[in-house]
């Protein structure tokens, strides 16, 4: 958007467009464990978003003059820090609720880049983007890994190629970088978690608990 | 003791009284009053200029230091206008000050001390305007770090819980964690602005303060200095004993020893700590700790405790 090659309205619109997807999908896989009480779900939840756009959009002239006198350096820093602290605070372990410091952390990092763009609309686009891929998109996937645990690999295989791809149209070094960390975690940290085992070696002396190895039944008697 | 306080009470109020009236015929000879009024107006006519200029080098950059230009023409703009009302205000009672001057300066011959404290309370009138811009400022101030601190709780996932007084963890809905996060970078990026206007207004209030304090402190010098005590050390020191000294006059072995015996003035320290007549002063409220703390977090400051009201 920066360089004037997307316009907003077709990020708005897509965006928009995806979370009612998303939204679809995640109500058609709970429905297959409880069904009650979805009307009033369905309510909380269109009150949310309602409130989520409403000050978005109410909140974008604002947000868009407030890193105007810091210069783009510490923006950029300020940025890739929050999302290295989202990266890592993240919880991994049950993401559907995502917790509060990465997510704030994602937030901020894409608030101060969203104050970088040159239009009103432009910032609240970005923060629909930005809300979406890291509010909403974890519970989505949760719901889909346990649920669907066959089209959860293919997902996030595809994730990794949009993101890779993504990254290659700006810079190629960036892109290869990406996909050896992706790989490297995913792949061969595991392997060599697997392979390692059998070095593994158990050291026994004086230190440890005391064990009874006696037969105790010539007390019984 | 009671002869001393009361002939302390009595020579005190003389000596005010005198120079009262000393002060008030220097004022009315050559008309003095008429002078003050005439130089009266211009001068507040100065100080709000000057204040304005402050403010446009504030709307501007100062210093160097980047300020968010939306808010700071706000306030600026603000600020301005409060002056621009100010100056209007004192154009309005400018014929009368003449008039509040001439019976200003007739009170004086109720004592020096009266003329000083009514010049207190002209000082106070007079720079109204500043203590106004320091309370907007404090308050804005104050509001800003208090939102600035409970969001940054909500930042790291926690709450202050009021009945443990303590901070705790607390699971945020999705809601409430993006709007704190919106309202969190806000306030966070419009901090040096705000703080700058905060510290301007304060060093202001500051001066005016310390000018009151001077003022005040001089004051209680003239009342509770020992006079009638002083007069008395100088001219009959025998009147006031510390002790006794014995000098020997003739020590020979068949006769009475003789003694005279002298009494031992007291030192004019002394006199002044035991005779100093408690006064109904101000002191000043906080020490130099509790002050810093307060100016950083943005509460206002009542300077000056009245010994009178200590039960609170």
């Amino acid at each position: 958007m920066e360089q004037g090659l997307l316009a907003p309205e077709t990020l708005l619109w897509t965006s928009l467009m995806s979370a009612l997807l998303g939204y679809g999908l995640y109500q058609a896989l709970t429905s297959q464990t409880k069904s009650c009480s979805e009307n009033r779900t369905h309510l909380a939840d269109s009150q949310s978003a309602a409130l989520f756009l409403s000050f978005t959009f109410g909140f974008s002239p604002v947000l868009k003059t407030l890193t105007e006198s810091v210069s783009t350096d510490t923006v950029y820093a300020m940025s890739a820090l929050m999302l290295l602290a989202h990266l890592v605070s993240f919880p991994y372990a049950h993401p559907s609720p995502p917790g509060s410091l990465s997510l704030n952390a994602a937030l901020f990092a894409s608030v101060c880049l969203a104050s970088r763009l040159p239009g009103t609309l432009h910032t609240f686009a970005m923060l629909t983007c930005a809300l979406l891929v890291f509010a909403l998109w974890p519970c989505l996937l949760q719901r889909l890994r346990e649920n669907a645990p066959g089209q959860f690999t293919g997902v996030c295989a595809g994730v990794c190629v949009g993101g890779v791809g993504g990254l290659g149209s700006q810079s190629l070094g960036g892109a290869v970088l990406l996909s050896l960390a992706l790989v490297s975690v995913t792949l061969i940290c595991p392997l060599l978690l697997v392979r390692l085992q059998r070095h593994k070696d158990n050291i026994h002396g004086p230190w440890d608990e005391a064990e009874i190895q006696e037969d105790l039944s010539r007390f019984l008697h | 003791m009671d002869f001393m306080r009361k002939a302390h009470i009595l020579v005190s109020v003389l000596v005010d009284v005198a120079l009262g009236v000393l002060l008030m015929w220097w004022l009315y000879r050559d008309d003095h009053i008429a002078m003050l009024a005439n130089t009266l107006v211009p001068a507040a006519d100065r100080v709000a200029r000057q204040l304005e200029e402050l403010l446009q080098w504030l709307m501007g950059a100062p210093a160097g230091l980047k300020m968010n230009r939306a808010l700071d023409q706000v306030l600026g703009r603000f600020f301005l206008y409060h002056i621009h009302l100010w100056i209007s205000y004192i154009h309005l009672m400018s014929p009368f000050i003449q008039g509040i001057l001439w019976y200003g300066g007739l009170s004086a011959c109720l004592g020096l001390t009266f003329a000083l404290s009514l010049l207190s309370d002209m000082v106070a009138l007079f720079t109204f305007h500043i203590y106004c811009f320091y309370v907007y400022g404090a308050r804005l101030y104050c509001l800003k770090i208090y939102g600035l601190s409970s969001l940054w709780r909500l930042f790291r996932g926690k709450k202050w819980n009021v009945l443990r007084q303590r901070v705790d963890s607390c699971s945020y809905d999705l809601d409430q964690l993006f709007i704190g996060m919106l309202l969190f970078t806000i306030l966070l990026f419009l901090l040096p602005t705000t703080a700058l206007y905060y510290l301007v207004f304060t060093l202001l209030r500051l001066v005016v303060v310390l000018f009151q304090g001077v003022l005040h402190l001089s004051l209680d010098f003239i009342n509770s200095f020992p006079l009638f005590a002083m007069a008395l050390r100088i001219c009959r020191p025998y009147r006031l004993a510390e002790g006794v000294k014995f000098r020997v006059l003739c020590e020979e072995p068949g006769t009475a020893l003789h003694l005279l015996m002298e009494i031992n003035p007291l030192k004019c320290s002394t006199l002044v700590q035991t005779y100093r007549t408690p006064t109904n002063s101000c002191y000043p409220r906080d020490s130099w700790a509790a002050l810093v703390k307060k100016l950083f977090v943005g509460e206002l400051i009542y300077p000056w405790r009245h010994k009178s009201t200590k039960t609170d």
